[in-house]
């Protein structure tokens, strides 16, 4: 697979759009994976993915074939999400889409295991959604794929110590952002006409 | 109460060794803040592993085949705006120095060049009779015995015509002696 990836690389510096074709089809799911967890939905998602293949292509001149295409594509598609997200400067979860995502499946065949689910799955975005778009884009290449501390640092153009440090805040803010956001449901699950007392 | 370095060695993704260990277990048991952020940190972990890896729609990549279609209809046609533009401004600049060309070659260049011929010649013409006047000046001193020759005989000349004529007025109209013809 990996002859067969370096080949598409090397006709795709050549030009040749088929093999690019075939690099778009093997990484979609990561650079989209990537897009959605830095955006928070899927409609914004595939449009940054989409963007990023695009750039990919068209600078793919630049791409240096002793990195690794992933990381190259994962740079780009990083950079053009916090671009993004500055762009709108609204650090929030986007309320078109998440409402639909937390919503039971009831034709689905367990539909409370499909509701727990899309509740973490919310709860997650929501999570990171509190983090600033470097830390953000850090933390989800760290956890979700598994890049190291140098890798992150290439990807991000940021030192490791830089990497390192925003690793801690980004941890220590999803921490005590579960801890700020179990607490509230704690007392909003409370009655209304329920004393506080109890 | 201090909770460093044990928040650090919390969220650190590195191991702890075996002091390091202690060290931590033993805060923990008497740090209610520490407990909460560790047992926070779990459960974030445990929801980041079990989170599914989200996937596109399908056909993602035809659509993005489809995009890089459109992109590149969209590039030509910023190609062809642009060339247009390019060659609209080359034949603004072409029209332009033409005009400028014109206005100093025809009307404007020839009432300029009218002028300075006309100025030149003036100054050639002063010039070539200033040199007249000169040469004549210098040629003075060897001409002078011959016009003075000149003046003096033509002086004479005219002086002797007048006084033979009206020598011959006077007798002209003087009576005639009586006897003479009456003889």
């Amino acid at each position: 697979m990996e002859e067969q990836e370096a080949l598409w690389i090397t006709k795709a510096l050549e030009g040749d759009d088929l093999a690019f074709g075939h690099l778009v089809e093997q990484y979609q799911r990561p650079v989209f994976s990537l897009c959605y967890r830095m955006l928070g939905n899927s409609k914004e998602a595939e449009d940054a993915a989409q963007e990023s293949f695009l750039r990919a292509y068209r600078h793919i001149k630049r791409y240096d074939p002793n990195r690794s295409f992933a990381t190259w594509l994962l740079s780009i598609a990083s950079h053009y999400c916090i671009d993004q997200m500055r762009k709108r400067r609204l650090d929030t979860v986007s309320t078109d889409a998440l409402p639909a995502e937390i919503i039971a499946d009831h034709n689905a065949p367990n539909p409370e295991h499909e509701f727990r689910s899309r509740e973490k799955e919310a709860m997650i975005q929501n999570l990171l959604h509190q983090l600033k778009p470097t830390d953000r884009a850090a933390l989800v290449l760290r956890y979700w794929h598994q890049y190291s501390e140098v890798e992150i640092a290439e990807s991000l153009n940021l030192s490791v110590s830089a990497v390192k440090s925003r690793l801690f805040r980004a941890r220590q803010a999803l921490a005590k952002g579960l801890t700020a956001a179990e607490n509230t449901l704690t007392v909003s699950e409370r009655r209304p006409d329920e004393s506080p007392a109890l | 109460m201090s909770h460093q370095p044990f928040e650090t060695w919390l969220l650190s993704d590195e191991n702890l060794d075996e002091e390091q260990e202690k060290a931590l277990q033993a805060h923990l048991e008497g740090c209610q803040q520490c407990q909460q952020l560790s047992q926070s940190w779990t459960q974030v972990q445990s929801l980041i592993s079990t989170s599914s890896m989200p996937e596109p729609a399908p056909g993602f990549s035809l659509r993005w085949q489809q995009r890089l279609a459109v992109g590149r209809q969209h590039q030509q046609q910023r190609k062809m705006w642009f060339l247009t533009l390019g060659l609209f401004a080359l034949a603004s600049l072409i029209f332009l120095g033409l005009a400028i060309v014109n206005v100093f070659s025809t009307s404007f260049g020839y009432e300029i060049s009218q002028i300075f011929a006309s100025f030149a010649l003036t100054i050639a013409r002063v010039s070539h009779f200033w040199e007249l006047i000169q040469s004549v000046v210098q040629s003075f001193p060897l001409i002078l015995p011959l016009l003075v020759f000149l003046g003096l005989g033509g002086f004479s000349t005219s002086v002797a015509l007048i006084v033979t004529w009206f020598s011959s007025l006077i007798r002209f109209y003087q009576p005639a002696k009586e006897g003479v013809f009456n003889q």
